[in-house]
């Protein structure tokens, strides 16, 4: 049984209006998707193509119109112990944590949540996941605005595999990181998903980042899924539009291969 | 080649406890060339663009050295003169376009409200140059986009609207700090390529502050590369990717080619 089952899914938006009601806005069309325990699926398009509402609703937090998600072939809205299993981090650490609590609060506020811990075998979990980061004891008692952006999400990571769960949603994790704290980022989530066998849906338009990560590569484009490409050999030797054109956009690496200065 | 824009000896600190953001930096931009500025998160880009303009709390950081653009010494000006300066010779466009505009007024009013505050003009003719500029970064339908509130355009459109909005009073230096970051790849190509038109239509003289060596490669002449508050290395684009001086650089280039591969030819 796959870990997840995401079966013609279809979510509208409403675009209301002060006393005038505007036709719903179409944000996913028709979408199914399977994803194994601790494989990685990127999941690229432009802003605007879904990519973020999807992740949404395998978080729970938005229910599609139609369709359904099964998380080890139960409905997440129902079986609402999968919760626990499905956890998130974000692209703005600053925004995704509460900036009056401590790195250590932020981080046992799941376990508080789903696991009933003595306070002993909290500090010691808290102290394990710091570790597992690459981040040190002394943090636990910083804010936010001690950290930087990068180590931040460090910390964000480490709230969202507190609760040793099976899946995360990486919803443009790295795209805000500069490229030294990004390559470390996805060192570490690489890390993770080896170790505690972690299966991610890699939420991106970073098609480089997308590469170092995942197993298998899906596109969206304007709510409906247009691309499955079940390993990397078969992305990047991919020639459809779809493809081609996130291809395009890649910048050059070198200024010999540059296209925009000629 | 002369250059328009000369940073000697940029210094800042803060004044609380002298903590120094920015040691003792000297570049210059030159007409129709685009300087890449390169660096890690905090290692003092962002501050050294907004000194250029002098728009840093003075009450807070001190900044000393000379910033001649031309002839004149920005570091002299009063603030009355600098006002001319900002948005009519040095033009700035910034990394979050959603936060850069006015959410309560129309794209129109903030383009028309630009244009005025420098140049005299009527109302009517000051709309015409703003369709002309919005026309010129490829906006379809520029009447309509005049009556937008910031919040119904996409990001990618807002920084199209920012470059229109940073060209029409035909700058000799424009600084663009992080254009892309905010925005998708397929956007990131269409603003850099807009950038690329402005420098090739107006011959203006260009700062592209990026952490993304991508960009650097896509754009840039010359490269400073900045580290901790100080310039580690300069050089010509070609010569920087090809054989990097300094140990940072290397490992800049080093993380970028791992991150890369597997893309490009």
């Amino acid at each position: 049984m796959s870990l997840l089952q995401i079966k013609h899914v279809s979510h509208r938006y409403g675009n209301q209006r002060f006393l005038s009601r505007q036709p719903e806005q179409t944000v996913l069309q028709d979408v199914s998707l399977t994803l194994e325990a601790g494989t990685c699926l990127g999941l690229l398009g432009r802003s605007g193509a879904g990519k973020s509402t999807l992740g949404r609703i395998l978080l729970g937090l938005e229910r599609p119109k139609e369709g359904q998600v099964l998380f080890e072939g139960q409905d997440i809205y129902q079986n609402l112990s999968s919760r626990q299993d499905i956890q998130v981090v974000f692209q703005d650490s600053f925004a995704a944590v509460n900036p009056k609590l401590t790195a250590g609060q932020i981080i046992a506020e799941p376990l508080t949540n789903f696991l009933r811990l003595t306070p002993d075998a909290l500090e010691q979990r808290l102290i394990t996941l710091l570790e597992q980061v690459g981040l040190i004891e002394a943090d636990l008692t910083k804010y936010p605005h001690q950290f930087s952006g990068g180590q931040l999400q460090r910390i964000c990571i480490a709230r969202a595999i507190a609760t040793n769960p099976k899946l995360i949603i990486l919803d443009e994790a790295v795209s805000s990181l500069d490229m030294v704290n990004k390559a470390m980022i996805l060192d570490l989530l690489r890390e993770l998903k080896a170790t505690l066998g972690l299966a991610y849906v890699f939420i991106t338009h970073d098609v480089q980042a997308a590469q170092t990560l995942s197993d298998r590569f899906v596109i969206l484009d304007h709510g409906q899924l247009v691309g499955d490409y079940p390993t990397l050999q078969s992305f990047t030797e991919a020639t459809d539009g779809h493809v081609e054109a996130i291809r395009h956009a890649v910048l050059a690496t070198h200024p010999r291969y540059r296209t925009i200065r000629k | 080649m002369k250059p328009v824009l000369s940073v000697e000896h940029l210094t800042i600190e803060t004044i609380a406890d002298g903590q120094p953001l920015v040691q003792n930096i000297s570049f210059q931009l030159a007409a129709g060339q685009i300087t890449g500025l390169v660096g890690e998160s905090g290692c003092g880009k962002t501050v050294t663009s907004l000194a250029l303009l002098r728009l840093l709390d003075e009450k807070v950081i001190r900044q000393s050295g000379r910033i001649l653009l031309d002839a004149t010494d920005l570091m002299t000006l009063s603030d009355r003169t600098l006002r001319r300066v900002r948005g009519g010779q040095i033009a700035f466009i910034m990394q979050n376009p959603m936060s850069a505009f006015t959410p309560v007024f129309t794209i129109g009013h903030q383009l028309m409200e630009t244009i005025r505050t420098h140049d005299q003009c009527s109302k009517r003719e000051a709309k015409e140059r703003a369709i002309e500029a919005l026309l010129e970064v490829n906006l379809e339908q520029p009447d309509r986009i005049l009556k937008a509130y910031p919040f119904e355009l996409s990001g990618g459109m807002l920084q199209r609207v920012m470059i229109a909005l940073a060209v029409c009073l035909r700058p000799h230096v424009l600084i663009a700090d992080e254009p892309t970051t905010a925005l998708d790849v397929y956007n990131q190509k269409l603003v850099l390529y807009y950038l690329e038109k402005v420098r090739a239509t107006y011959d203006t003289a260009i700062l592209l502050i990026s952490h993304d060596l991508s960009v650097i490669a896509e754009m840039a002449d010359h490269v400073l590369v900045m580290r901790e508050g100080e310039i580690v290395e300069q050089a010509d684009v070609f010569d920087l990717f090809d054989r990097p001086q300094h140990p940072y650089t290397r490992r800049l280039l080093e993380q970028h080619g791992l991150q890369a591969g597997g893309m490009n030819a």
